[in-house]
């Protein structure tokens, strides 16, 4: 594999190679340490962090659909304190890639969160305007072109670490949010995250998860999230990362010949803890099989 | 450590209408899994279904390299479990989970009381074997819903486990449900560390009858998992004083006051 360069920058952000595993799907890459080497990554995106401890929302969380699974987690995480005495050391020691996915009720929490985060080892942000499972901010904040672009040129100014906003797919025109992130001075995009859904049992006439409604995600949402994805790559010029039911190399590729630089790797990790590594090797393999040495020369080279 | 592993089937067997014994090939996880652990099975290749299928280690033979899982048929992925044959394998995830906290060896005076309802009896064969292994008196009180729900017995009598059923119908045992079961054997002054499994409705009756016993118990939880690893956060079991625990890391075993059902 020494033939090919994985290798891709994201708005600043140097990656070794283009798969990085999703928010919330991968712990903080600690729990998985035993299937592969967390270095061999391109990165780990670690759980939505919040500046106080939550909870999360109450049972049910989860349920598996048709090709996918709804959750409706929360944001259950330990806080930003928490995250880095405990968890930032291991990943920093580990030498991890690691990108911190930051959720705040409001732009001033946002930024102090930002603020908080400017940490050695922590090599990027990524902005979660987008989680459909909270009651205040999350979702609200990523489908308005307005807020967008308050909360990232706000977050901008209390950081220099390069900043990907990831956006939610719950919204009329994806491409104008996109636009307006780009303008507020967003360094990378990356999308989707899920798709608001909702699951009911016939028998008891009630919904299934505790949160009533949820995000999908997995398989099911691929067409959705490859579609958003080149259509968003086509309206900014900055970086995107694909993200939506990848489960194999082949889905990656296909990403990213829509236009994607990099790519997530989420639910299948549930499914398949050594998922994200099987995708680097498949990625690899295709470009050499393809007379390739340079993943960039994939990129966004859909034909039409 | 957890790992990942293809195991081949060794026998796949129908023990009642809608309950099966999967015997699977796999020495390296034999050789390290506790009683109360659990695994998550890949039951296809498939999609659908999609999610792993998390089943606790029914019994184990770490000199064979063999473990057993006990499953009831109940929707898409149990019932696509019971149509692989041997020869195939699956691929499964483990050692997962804490498994049961067993006394000291030969703590003398010991009286485990094993408590199972349904299906529930699936982990607490392999706590039997090893319990006695230790020498621990051990009972076992198991009810169902019908005679032919009550499975592997024998299995328990021939580790020298005294067992007690009852039936939702009466058509073995007591008719009742088997927290009565416990209720009437403890009358007679008897007493023991309790180990139980079964749905939520049963444990939580069970809660209250230990507590007013004043005995200790130890109770294997059900939650609806995606990963089995503790990264997606979605099994969670209410604690007293608020917030939750994680079925999957913190459990599936819980002290019975660790726990709000
Ligand atoms: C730690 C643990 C150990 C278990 N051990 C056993 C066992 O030894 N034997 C056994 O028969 N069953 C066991 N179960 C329950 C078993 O996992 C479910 O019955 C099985 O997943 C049902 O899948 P299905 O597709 O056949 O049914 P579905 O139609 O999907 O669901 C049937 C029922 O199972 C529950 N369920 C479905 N998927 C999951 C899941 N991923 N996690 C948890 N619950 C789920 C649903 O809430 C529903 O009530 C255990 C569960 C857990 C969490
Ligand atoms: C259980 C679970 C928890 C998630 N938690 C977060 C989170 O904390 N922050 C976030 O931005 N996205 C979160 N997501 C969304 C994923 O990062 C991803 O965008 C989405 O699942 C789509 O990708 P997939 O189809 O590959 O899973 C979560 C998804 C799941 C399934
Ligand atoms: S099942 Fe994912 S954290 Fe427990």
């Amino acid at each position: 594999m020494s033939t090919v360069d994985l290798r891709v920058n994201i708005g600043g952000l140097q990656l070794k190679n283009p798969v990085l595993t999703a928010s919330g799907t991968f712990g903080y890459g600690i729990e998985f340490q035993s299937f592969g080497d967390l270095n061999a990554l391109g990165g780990v995106v670690v759980k939505g962090t919040t500046l106080e401890p939550r909870a999360g929302n109450p049972p049910q969380r989860v349920v598996e659909t048709a090709a996918g699974m709804l959750n409706s987690i929360g944001l259950e995480n330990p806080g930003v304190d928490y995250f880095l005495e405990h968890y930032l050391p291991q990943l920093r020691s580990l030498g991890v890639t690691t990108i911190v996915n930051m959720a705040g009720n409001s732009v001033a929490e946002y930024c102090e969160l930002a603020e908080r985060l400017q940490q050695p080892g922590i090599a990027a942000l990524e902005l979660n305007i987008s989680c459909p499972n909270v009651k205040a901010g999350g979702m609200a904040f990523g489908t308005s072109e307005k807020l967008v672009e308050e909360v990232v040129s706000q977050v901008k100014e209390h950081s220099r670490l390069p900043l990907i906003v990831k956006l939610s797919p719950n919204v009329t025109d994806i491409a104008r949010i996109a636009q307006a992130a780009e303008a507020a001075g967003a360094d990378a995009l990356s999308l989707i995250n899920t798709l608001l859904g909702m699951a009911v049992d016939h028998r008891t006439r009630r919904p299934i998860l505790g949160n009533v409604v949820g995000g999908l995600s997995g398989p099911a949402i691929k067409p959705v999230a490859l579609r958003m994805v080149w259509q968003v790559a086509q309206a900014v010029q900055i970086p995107v990362i694909g993200i939506g039911g990848i489960m194999t190399a082949a889905d990656a590729l296909e990403f990213i010949i829509c236009g994607a630089s990099a790519i997530q790797v989420g639910a299948a990790n549930f499914v398949e803890p050594v998922a994200a590594w099987q995708i680097i090797d498949g990625i690899a393999a295709y470009l050499k099989e393809n007379g390739m040495t340079d993943i960039k020369q994939l990129i966004g080279s859909l034909e039409i | 450590m957890i790992s990942s592993y293809d195991a081949a089937i060794l026998e796949n067997q129908q023990l009642a209408p809608s309950i099966w014994r999967l015997q699977l090939d796999v020495a390296a996880l034999a050789q390290q899994v506790r009683p109360g652990q659990f695994v998550q099975v890949r039951v296809t290749n498939t999609y659908d279904p999609f999610l792993r299928t998390p089943l606790s280690v029914h019994d184990c033979d770490a000199k064979a390299g063999t473990i057993a899982l006990l499953y009831q048929t109940v929707g898409t992925s149990t019932h696509a479990l019971s149509r692989l044959r041997p020869g195939a394998s699956v691929n499964i995830l483990g050692p997962l989970g804490n498994g049961f906290t067993l006394p000291p060896a030969r703590s003398n005076g010991n009286f485990a009381l094993l408590v199972a309802g349904g299906i529930g009896i699936a982990p607490l064969l392999f706590l039997a074997r090893e319990l006695v292994a230790k020498k621990v008196s051990t009972r076992l009180l198991y009810g169902a819903r019908t005679a032919a729900d009550l499975t592997g017995i024998d299995a328990f009598e021939q580790l020298g486990v005294a067992v007690a059923c009852c039936t939702d119908d009466g058509s073995q045992g007591l008719k009742g449900n088997v927290v009565d079961l416990l209720a009437g054997y403890l009358q007679s002054g008897a007493a023991g560390d309790v180990y139980a499994c079964g749905p939520t409705p049963m444990l939580r009756a069970l809660q209250q009858l230990v507590r007013s016993k004043g005995l200790a118990a130890q109770f294997s939880l059900e939650a609806y998992m995606a990963c089995g690893l503790g990264a997606c956060l979605g099994c969670v079991v209410a604690v007293p004083g608020g917030g939750y625990a994680h079925v999957c890391t913190d459990g599936p075993v819980f002290k019975e006051r660790e726990v709000e059902l």
